[in-house]
This record gives structure tokens, sequence and C-alpha cells, in this order.
């Protein structure tokens, strides 16, 4: 009874008039001996049979009639004898405002749905007897059978395409990779799987008191920028499904204008003339939907939209941590990095860090510069494997044991073998390849060991780039691993090149060729500073497309 | 002697990495990267075969990733643990380099 209720508060005041034509003309000879059958016995000059189509807009399947000569009256008739049949399993009794007398009975499946609706019109002189209404409802149930019978083959079809359809859903939002993202991919399939003309996603946005709309592609781009948000109050069907937790209907532009007054002229302008919003499961968000035409919400089209709601409202969870990964990862990374870096007596430090492209996950470059002593500074460059948050937590736990390590441990070499024990414990710290050099600013001496990293480069202040042996293994494969340390020295104008495979690493081209570009850059530069140097080195190179990079130049 | 075929093909084409099992082993063609290295993961763990070496055939690999490295150095080490050996066979030049570089080439064994 409540379900019938709330239907009730639905119907408009006066007759919606529906026109749409079905792609499939509905079984008219099947109704035809019914209808006539109807009108002999009632004696009556009019009978009809309504269909609920998928979307649950009724198609008129026969009409029988004798008197009834406009067809917009008898669309809206038999529209609004859809609509009040919604309301009730009894036999209807329906004035008409042309002067006529309905008698109608709803036609409902076994499942409980309705279906559509059997009715009889006569002159509103008529008076319809107990007699009439039995027999309407008799031959109600020959309708009712036959349209079982059509649906049986009909909607096996139509549920084919359908779980299709869902199947695709489903598969769209799993790939989806941000809120826009969802939208994008899924907005269309969405629409089309509930007959929508279109579909939108409004996300709560509680510090602002605003819902933040993502519309799917198919609203025209001045509508789109007329509404990147919307009051987080009941004013909008969306805002109304959010706050209430329930889905909202309006299937006519007679019901948006009473019941969402404000929102009325946009959705004229959208071309919209019937809208649901339904609030996701977590209730957090809310799906919206338009119509380019009235709909009746039958139960089998509130079920279809629920279940897209749902799928939608996992599909946006799913991508909402993505964001919050992607972004909390980026936050965490550049904090983990180093704000300021130890000063090194006589040394100009030039750092860089790029991101990857953008949408991929951050991923686990490091660097740092630690004092160790007055006359001992320790620099760190490293790459962590992987990318996401992961990553960016174990860059940053293996950064702070360098900076421990350095600040306790003398020897270079001690460093090193104690992140290898410590990348051997730590899931993920596996395979990191780092640079540790140790730096003397009195003399200019340098040290450095290698840990499967990228070879650092040495410019020398006439020009000369050498570049310095590469292998060592990486960090974590295992303990007692022989490490041979670099031994060079850094004069007055040289400079030393450390940095992560994003700046040199090419896809289908050998790692020599990136590194003689890179050799060559540095070549090639001009700059005397280390910081502009190293912007130029990095803009000859080119913008790479994937991975991140990061750079560290010590210029002395 | 090629006793079963899989293409992996992924949304872009040609696909990017295809992965053969062949007598004793693996033969791969293509690039082994975060977007393959699923695939591949799958036919390394478990590892192929009952015993004995397990060769992978890299002749026709481009490019490898530190996610690649680390996958193949996983199957390096759970062979140990079972007393076999993963032998990379016939890397590209290029392939052997990003060993070198990377510090492998003494770990990993190579044929």
């Amino acid at each position: 009874m409540a379900a019938n209720k709330r239907l009730q508060t639905q119907i408009p005041v006066g007759y919606a008039v529906i026109v749409r034509l079905s792609t499939e003309q509905p079984a008219r000879e099947a109704f035809e001996p019914l209808g006539r059958l109807a009108r002999r016995l009632l004696a009556v000059p009019t009978s009809l049979v309504t269909v609920n189509d998928v979307a649950g807009v009724p198609i008129t399947c026969f009409l029988d009639d004798d008197v009834l000569g406009d067809p917009d009256q008898w669309e809206s008739l038999s529209v609004s004898l859809a609509k009040l049949a919604l309301t009730s399993n009894d036999v209807l009794v329906i004035p008409d405002a042309y002067g006529w007398t309905c008698l109608a009975k709803s036609l409902i499946d076994v499942v409980g749905d309705v279906v559509g609706v059997f009715g009889v019109i006569d002159r509103d002189t008529r008076v319809w007897t107990d007699a009439d209404r039995t027999t309407l409802s008799d031959l109600s149930k020959f309708a009712i059978a036959e349209i079982e019978r059509r649906d049986a083959v009909r909607l096996r079809a139509a549920d084919d395409h359908s779980t299709e359809q869902l199947f695709q859903l489903a598969k769209a939002l799993t790939a989806a990779a941000g809120i826009d993202d969802v939208m994008q991919r899924t907005g269309r399939i969405a629409g089309d799987l509930v007959g929508a003309s279109y579909a939108n996603v409004a996300i709560v946005d509680l510090e602002a008191g605003e819902l933040r709309l993502h519309h799917d592609s198919s609203l025209p781009n001045d509508l789109n920028k007329r509404w990147p948000r919307l009051r987080l109050d009941t004013s909008s069907p969306l805002g109304r499904a959010v706050l209430t937790g329930i889905p909202i209907h309006a299937g006519s532009s007679a019901e948006i204008a009473r019941e969402f007054p404000s929102g009325a002229q946009d959705a004229a302008d959208a071309g919209l003339q019937a809208v649901a919003a339904y609030p996701t499961r977590r209730g957090h968000a809310a799906l919206g939907f338009g119509w380019s035409h009235p709909v009746i919400f039958s139960d089998p089209l509130r079920r279809r939209l629920a279940t897209v709601a749902e799928l939608v409202g996992l599909g946006l969870e799913r991508a909402e941590s993505t964001d919050r990964d992607h972004q909390v990862a980026d936050r965490l990374q550049r904090s983990l990095l180093p704000r300021e870096l130890a000063m090194i007596p006589g040394v100009q430090t030039a750092t860089l860090y790029e991101a990857g492209a953008a949408n991929l996950q951050v991923g686990g470059d490091w660097y740092d510069i630690v004092a160790a002593g007055p006359d001992r500074f320790v620099v760190g460059i490293g790459d962590v494997v992987g990318r996401g948050l992961q990553a960016a937590v174990t860059m940053g736990e293996l950064r702070h044991a360098f900076i421990a390590l350095v600040s306790r441990i003398g020897s270079l070499g001690e460093i090193v073998e104690n992140l290898d024990h410590f990348a051997q414990d730590v899931e993920g710290a596996r395979l990191s390849t780092m640079v540790a050099a140790s730096y003397e600013p009195s003399s200019g001496k340098l040290e450095l060991i290698s840990a499967g990293h990228m070879p650092p480069m040495v410019r020398r202040a006439n020009g000369s780039v050498i570049q310095l042996p590469d292998g060592g293994r990486p960090l974590g494969l295992g303990t007692h691993i022989e490490r041979s340390t670099m031994q060079t020295s850094l004069g007055v104008g040289d400079s030393l090149w450390l940095y992560t495979d994003g700046l040199v690493e090419r896809r289908g081209e050998s790692i020599d060729v990136g590194l003689e570009r890179l050799r060559k850059a540095i070549d090639r530069s001009t700059e005397t500073d280390g910081t502009a140097a190293l912007r130029e080195v990095y803009e000859s190179l080119g913008r790479p497309v994937l991975d991140d990079v990061a750079v560290i130049v010590l210029t002395r | 002697m090629v006793d079963d075929s899989v293409v992996i093909v992924t949304d872009q084409a040609p696909p990017l990495l295809k992965i053969e099992v062949i007598d004793g082993g693996l033969r791969l063609t293509g690039e082994i990267d975060a977007s393959t290295i699923d695939s591949l993961s799958r036919y390394l763990n478990p590892l192929p075969g009952a015993a004995g070496d397990i060769a992978i055939d890299l002749n026709n690999v481009g490019f490898i990733d530190s996610s690649g490295l680390r996958s193949l150095i996983d199957a390096h080490q759970r062979a140990a643990g079972l007393g076999r050996r993963v032998i990379m066979t016939e890397p590209s030049s290029v392939v052997r380099r990003l060993f070198e570089i990377s510090g492998l080439s003494d770990y990993l064994y190579f044929a």
C-alpha cells in the first residue's frame, strides 16, 4: 500500500501526453479479438489495451474505436489510464474531462508488476455495474496471458541485451581511473540501460554544502558549464535523493515544475521531460537520469534504475579510493622528499623532481643530503620498485633509514651494507637501486657506491663529461655483497650529476643510447650555474613519457 | 619443441608481450614491464616444470623495466629455494646491458 501511496503523489494534475513510438510494434493482432469481445460484451463504443515498454512508457497496443477520432485524445486517454491503473489492482472508474467515462483494469503479471492496462470507454452517462467490472476483470486475465506469452519471447531477447549492457557497464566501471573517468566511461551505457537520454553523478561536498556534478558527454557544453555544482538542498532531484536517501522521480514536465520549480527551466533547456535521482548505497553521491520524453516509473524500471545506481555507486567508491590514493601518494612523496637539503660548504646544490605522466600513480624516487660530520656529507639518490602509495611509503622508510645510518655509521660501505639488510626486511624495498656519495668539502674528495643504479656523471670545469661505472647489485639481494667504491674528486667548477632512470630511459631503445644522450646534453650545456644547467639539460632531453624523474646536481 | 602457445593481447596492438611455453621453460617476445608483468607472473608462479633448470628465452625481448627485473629475480629466488635454476638464455644486447647496469649480471644465471 505504501508503494501505491507514493505513486499516487506523482500523478500530475491533468493529462500528460506521452508520444513515444516503440521501435518494436506491439502485436496488435493479438489484442484485437479481446478488444472486440470487450466492446460486444460491455456494449461500449471504445476499448483499448496498453502495454508498458521496458522504460515504463505505455504503448497503445490496441484501440478499437467508433467515436474517439482524435489521436491526441486517445493517446492522452491511454496514458492517463495507464498511470491511474498503476495505483490500484481494482477495476477503476475514471471520469474523463472530455465527457467520457472509463472502466479500467490494470494488467499485473506473475511477479506483481503492472505491465499495462485494459480499458473500455463510454459516454459519461454510462453507469458501470458490478457485472461490467467482473467482465472486464475476466477479460483482462486473457490480456495478461497474452502479454506474458509475448514477453516470454520478447523480454528474453531484451534481457540478453540488458545483461550484455550491464556487463559492459561493470567492465567500464572496473577500468575507470577516477570519478570523471567513471562518468565518461559509464554515463552513456547507464543511460541506455534505462532508456535515459542523459545521466550524471553528483558527489556530496559536505564542507561546501554542495554537490559536485559530473555530467555524461551528452549534455550540451553550455549547460555543462552552467551546472558545475548544486546547492546541497532539496530543491533539486539529486539533492533531495542524497538528503532523503530515497529515489526521486518526476515523470513529466508538469511534475518537474511542481516538485522542483527552481530547476524546471534548466530541465527544459536540456530538453528533459522526466528526471530521476537515485542515492548511492553509501549516501555520499547520487546518480541522476534525464529523459527527453515523459516517463512512467514502473516497478521494472525502478528496479533497473536501482541496479544501475548500485553498480555505478560501487564504481565511484572504487574510483574515489583511486583518486584518494593518488593524491595521498603524491602528497606523501613530496612530503617525504626533503624540504631543505643540508648545505654543503662551497657547493651549489640543484635538484629536480618531476612526477610521471598524469593518471599514473607516483613512483618511489628519492634523494637527500645528510651531514655526516663537519667535513663530510653523504648524498643519496634512489629508486624504489613499483608505484603508488606502497612505493611512496617504502621510499620514505628507505630515505629515513639512510638518514639514520649516515648520522650513526662511518664508512660509505657500511651505510650501503646496512641499507641492504634493511631492504631485505622491508617488503617493497627489495631491488631498490641507489647511489650513495660521500663528499669532503675541504678537499673535494668524492667516494661513490652504486647499487644497481644509473651511472653518475661528472662534468669537469673544462667541459668534458665522464660517465662513472655502473653496476653493483640492487639493495636487498643477499648480505655480504662485495661492493666496489668509486673514487674521484670535484675540482672547482666541476659538477656531479646523480639521477634516476626516468631521465634517460626510453622505451624501445638501448639504455646506452639514453645515457649517451644525457652525457651529450650535459656536455653541450654552457651554463655554469647548477640550477640553470640542470634546467637546460632537462629540457633538452624532452619530457619522459611515463616514469618519475629525480636529479640532484652538486657544483663546486 | 613448442607444446603450447599463448598470446597475451592487451588493449594496445600489437601484443606487448608474447609468452610461449617451450620445453623446459618460456620464450618471451616483446616488453616486460608493469603492463605485462601480471601475465608473465602467471607463467612463473608456480615455476614451469617439476624439476631441473628453467630456461627463459629473452632473445626477442626489447625492454625490461624494474618491475620486470623484480619478477625474474623472484623466480630466480623461488627456484633457488627448490634447488632449481632459472637461466636467462640468449638475452639481446639491449637486455644484457639492462641486467649489467642493474647490477644483476653476476646474480642471475645466463646462457
